[in-house]
Parts: structure tokens; C-alpha cells; sequence
């Protein structure tokens, strides 16, 4: 038999009706908790639905990581996808006295490090959204907001800017010689890009078609992909 | 038949009950949770003060993130910065939110100032969530749970300020209270660490470089982000899946095993390894420092105290 725990264990300060409704409260929040964590990969569409039931409550208190439009909390850190990779926002301007400037985000050289790390999330967040599948929306609000800033921060009313992928190197390359190496390093393609003009009005934005959007249309069935090799990791 | 079924019901609604009752409620040190407080308080400092570099450029006028512009990233959670954009206001603000961080995190008016520095670090994550890390989900997890425990009893300006006005006084006070809210939110914080932990180790299971070794590498490439070179280890392709199986392997025992008493001090020493070790790769120092901190949650509070008066010095303060 179950012994009394008010004389089994020591003495609880709290009375039972006060300890009933504290469990009940605790029971609720952690099955949110639950939700919110067996959510974030993979989900059914009943741990969606009872996501969505949660999802005021958990997103305020910031403890779902299931994202509404962008992972901002990789907790897998990589699945080897094209966008686990680092990004770089640059924008081409021209500035008032004609000369011509590069920006870029993140910038070299940001002290502490914690900016660099926060500059560098803005970048992958903004490459990420505008890879793949992301719809044409979301896409263009980080380049457009970016760019924006940049050009008005510097008088500027047009501009280039470009989400640039930085692919990592095969483990295997970094054993050839430096040309091999070099190469290897410097993995670099353009996600986005797109001219930016500053207006009376505001920022208009005009993008221009990338490479992702020119690729061959895939007619054939899909295949489950084979295991990647050592050196299988995100190319272009 | 009939009877040993319901028997067995009962007693088996009575142990759960009774776990339940005595894994939530025995009162306990606050000790470790002020501990955790002071810690966090200082994490959560060093993030806010470090957005002061760039406050103007990131949220003021013509700001690379207006709030406007990105409402559709941001799933609508609260946030007072996206009511202000003026660089006055915008300073006023932020400044005042340092204030209270600061406050949190030595331990004065600690009942308010928790629950309001949660509002002010909430308040940022939610305004540029595009900017945050892995540490701020775990910041935020943590500084919840705080606002429920007394987390100023001890290493605090009001336990120092309590001190200082017993003694003037003449009159008697103790720091070694026990406290059944600290219990449920060291127990809180247990748990949802260890549920965080399970997602990460789960959701790396979903990827194949988490399955063929590869894992450590593709962080280690990463030269934007990572915080050591460590690429010359290239010719040694085993070390690499040796570090991503380390890995998972410990994201999916911690939260089975920390529960164990014996197996605590071995996976809390391996978790401090661990966590250093993906701050090499990813360059999340802060991440690890709260991943550590957070493990704090699992160090009992008389080991805590007893560890901080080693001399021989009682673990409770009296005047």
C-alpha cells in the first residue's frame, strides 16, 4: 500500500489543495514543454495542431523552437543541408563623390565577439530564407531592410545586394596542393541578388533571377538520395 | 481478479502520487538557484550591453531590422522595442533594461527585478530573433523559471543588505531556509534542460552527418563561425567521427542518466567537456556557458555551500 506522503516523507509546508493546484499548473506547462520539444523535428500534424494550441504561450516565453518562418534555433547545428552554411550580405553602392563601395555583412573584425556572431546570424538568416523554398516574401525582408539601411546610412539611391553562400570544403581537398586548397576555400555562390533603389517613397527592391531559379525542372521521380560520401557536404 | 487489477491501481496512483508529491514539493536550499541566478545575470548582462554597439543601426530609424519590416519573422510575440524607434527612446529603453539586467544579476529587489529582467531579455529576443543564438532560448528558460524561487536568498545584495540590518539590530537571521517554490524551480529547470538536451541529440539523429561521422566536420569547416581552425585534423578522419558520435552519445544519455546520483558528477564533468568542445566548433561560447549553468540545476545546494565554506566556516550564515 501507498503510504500518506504527509506522514511517510517529511513534513510538506504547503497544504494538499495548495499542492494540487501546483501540480496541475506544472502538469499543464510541461505537456507544453513537451509539445514545443517534440515538435521541432519532424512533427505529426497532431503534435502541429496541439503546437498551435500552445504556441502564444510557448512563443512569448520563447521556449519553442519550431519556427514560424526561419529555424533561428539550429539546435542539430548542421544536417549538411545547402543552407548549414555561413552566408554574407554585400552591398554594391556608389556614393555621393563617385566612388564606388563594397559593404558587407558580417564586417571583418567586430569586437566583442558576440557582434560578429550576431551579424553573421542576420546573414544566415537572410541567405537562408532566400535559398530553396522560401517563399518570395519572406526572401526579400532581409536583403531589402539590409540594403536599405546601408544605402540611406550613406546618401546612396541605388545598389546591388547579394547573398553570397560560403560551401564548405571535401575533407579530401584540403590534402591536395594549395591551388587545390584554395579552391576548396574559396566556395563561393550567389543565392541572391538584387538591385536596390532608395526613394522618396521608401525602398523598392527589383530582384534579379539566380542560378537556383534557372536549374533544370527534375521530370524524372524522386529518388531517396544515397548516403553522402566523407566528402559529402553541400555544393553548389 | 478483479480486485488485484484495482489493487494494483491503487497502489499504483498511490507511488506516483507520492514521487510526484516529494520530487516537487519537499522544500529546499535556494542555494543553487542563486547561484544560477548570479551566473545568468551575468550572461544575460553581457548580451544585452553588447547590443548597445549596434542599437542605432539595427533598430533605429532607417535600422537595418525595422519592426514594421519584420513582423512576418517575428510570430507576433511581445516585445516593448517594437514601440520604439527614436534613438532617445530607443537609448532610454535600453539603458534602463541594462540597469535592471544588472540588478538581476547581483541580487537586489530580486523578486522584481527577475521577473522584469525576464520581460527585458524577452523583450529583446523577440524584437531581432534573427540575431539570437542557442543561447537565448536557454537564457530565457532559465530566467523563467527564477521568477518563481526566492534566487536572491543567497550571493545577493539583499541577502548582504539582510545581513547588514540584522546585525544592526542585534537580532538573529538565517540564510538556510528551505523553500518548496526553490524546489519546483530547480526541478523545472532540471527538466526542461534535460527535455532541450533529448531535442538536440534527436533532432541531430534526423541528419545523416550525425549518423556517419560527419557532423563535427561540417562544423569545423564552417570558417565563418568556428572558433578554432581545426581542419589540419583532416588526415585523421576517425577523430572526427569519434567527436560527432561523442557527441549525440552524450546529448541522448544526459537526460536519462542525470538522474542517477552516482552517474551526476560523471556527466555533469562530461557535459562541461562537451559543451567546451561544440564552443570550438561553433563558436557559441555564450551557448556553452549557459548550457553549463544551466547544469548547475543538478549540484546540490548543501555541496554548493559546503564547497564555498571549505575552511570550515558553517554553511549557514547567523549574526
Amino acid at each position: 500500500m501507498a503510504a500518506d506522503p504527509q506522514t511517510a516523507g517529511p513534513k510538506l509546508p504547503w497544504s494538499p489543495e495548495i499542492r494540487s493546484w501546483v501540480s496541475l499548473l506544472l502538469f499543464v506547462h510541461l505537456f507544453a514543454v513537451l509539445v514545443a520539444v517534440t515538435t521541432y523535428s519532424r512533427p505529426s500534424g497532431l503534435q502541429v495542431q496541439l503546437h498551435d494550441l500552445f504556441a502564444p504561450y510557448l512563443r512569448n516565453l520563447h521556449m519553442t523552437a519550431l519556427p514560424a518562418s526561419y529555424p533561428f534555433a539550429r539546435f542539430y547545428l548542421t544536417h549538411a543541408l545547402p543552407t548549414d552554411v555561413d552566408f554574407t550580405c554585400s552591398v554594391d553602392l556608389t556614393n555621393k563623390d563617385g566612388s564606388v563601395e563594397t559593404v558587407s555583412i558580417p564586417a571583418s573584425g567586430l569586437w566583442p565577439l558576440v557582434r560578429l556572431r550576431r551579424y553573421q546570424a542576420l546573414a544566415n538568416a537572410a541567405g537562408t530564407l532566400s535559398e530553396g523554398e522560401a517563399n518570395e516574401d519572406l526572401a526579400s525582408i532581409l536583403p531589402k531592410a539590409i540594403a536599405g539601411s546601408i544605402l540611406q546610412a550613406r546618401g546612396a539611391s541605388e545598389g546591388t545586394v547579394r547573398c553570397r553562400a560560403h560551401y564548405l570544403p571535401e575533407m579530401e581537398a584540403l590534402a591536395g596542393n594549395e591551388a587545390a586548397i584554395r579552391t576548396a576555400l574559396e566556395n563561393y555562390r550567389d543565392v541572391y541578388q538584387a538591385q536596390v533603389f532608395v526613394t522618396s517613397t521608401g525602398v523598392e527592391l527589383l530582384k534579379k533571377s539566380t542560378t537556383l531559379e534557372v536549374a533544370p525542372v527534375e521530370t524524372a521521380p524522386k529518388r531517396p538520395s544515397p548516403p553522402p560520401q566523407r566528402s559529402g557536404l553541400p555544393l553548389p | 481478479m478483479t480486485y488485484q487489477v484495482l489493487d494494483y491501481f491503487k497502489r499504483l496512483s498511490g507511488a506516483i502520487g507520492e514521487g510526484w508529491t516529494q520530487f516537487w514539493f519537499t522544500p529546499s536550499d535556494p542555494a543553487t538557484l542563486s547561484a544560477i541566478r548570479f551566473f545568468t545575470g551575468l550572461i544575460v548582462v553581457y548580451l544585452h550591453a553588447t547590443l548597445s554597439f549596434d542599437l542605432i543601426a539595427l533598430f533605429g530609424p532607417n535600422g537595418m531590422l525595422p519592426a514594421a519590416d519584420m513582423a512576418p519573422l517575428e510570430a507576433g510575440s511581445f516585445s516593448y522595442l517594437n514601440y520604439v524607434s527614436a534613438p532617445n527612446e530607443l537609448w532610454a529603453t535600453h539603458l534602463l533594461g541594462l540597469a535592471i539586467l544588472i540588478l538581476f544579476a547581483v541580487g537586489f529587489w530580486t523578486r522584481l527585478t527577475t521577473v522584469l529582467g525576464l520581460i527585458v531579455f524577452l523583450s529583446d529576443i523577440h524584437r531581432a530573433p534573427m540575431i539570437t543564438s542557442l543561447t537565448e532560448p536557454i537564457a530565457a528558460m532559465v530566467m523563467c523559471y527564477l521568477c518563481l524561487a526566492p534566487c536572491g536568498r543567497r550571493f545577493s545584495l539583499d541577502h548582504w543588505l539582510a545581513l547588514r540590518a540584522a546585525r544592526n539590530s542585534h537580532a538573529r537571521t538565517s540564510t538556510n531556509e528551505l523553500s518548496t517554490s526553490a524546489t519546483i524551480a530547480t526541478r523545472l529547470i532540471q527538466v526542461h534542460l534535460a527535455l532541450i538536451i533529448l531535442m538536440m541529440g534527436f533532432s541531430k539523429l534526423s541528419g545523416e552527418p550525425w549518423w556517419n561521422g560527419m557532423g563535427a566536420w561540417l562544423l569545423i569547416a564552417r570558417e565563418d563561425s568556428r572558433l578554432v581552425d581545426f581542419t589540419w585534423l583532416h588526415t585523421t578522419p576517425k577523430l572526427f567521427d569519434f567527436w560527432t558520435h561523442a557527441i549525440v552519445a552524450f546529448e541522448l544519455a544526459f537526460p536519462l542518466l542525470i538522474w542517477l546520483p552516482l552517474a551526476r558528477p560523471l556527466l555533469l564533468a562530461l557535459g562541461l567537456a562537451i559543451w567546451t568542445s561544440l564552443a570550438l566548433l561553433t563558436g557559441e561560447i555564450t551557448m556553452a556557458l549557459m548550457l553549463a549553468v544551466a547544469s548547475l540545476a543538478f549540484v546540490s545546494p548543501d555541496y554548493l555551500v559546503a564547497c564555498l565554506h571549505r575552511n570550515g566556516r558553517p554553511a549557514e550564515s547567523t549574526v
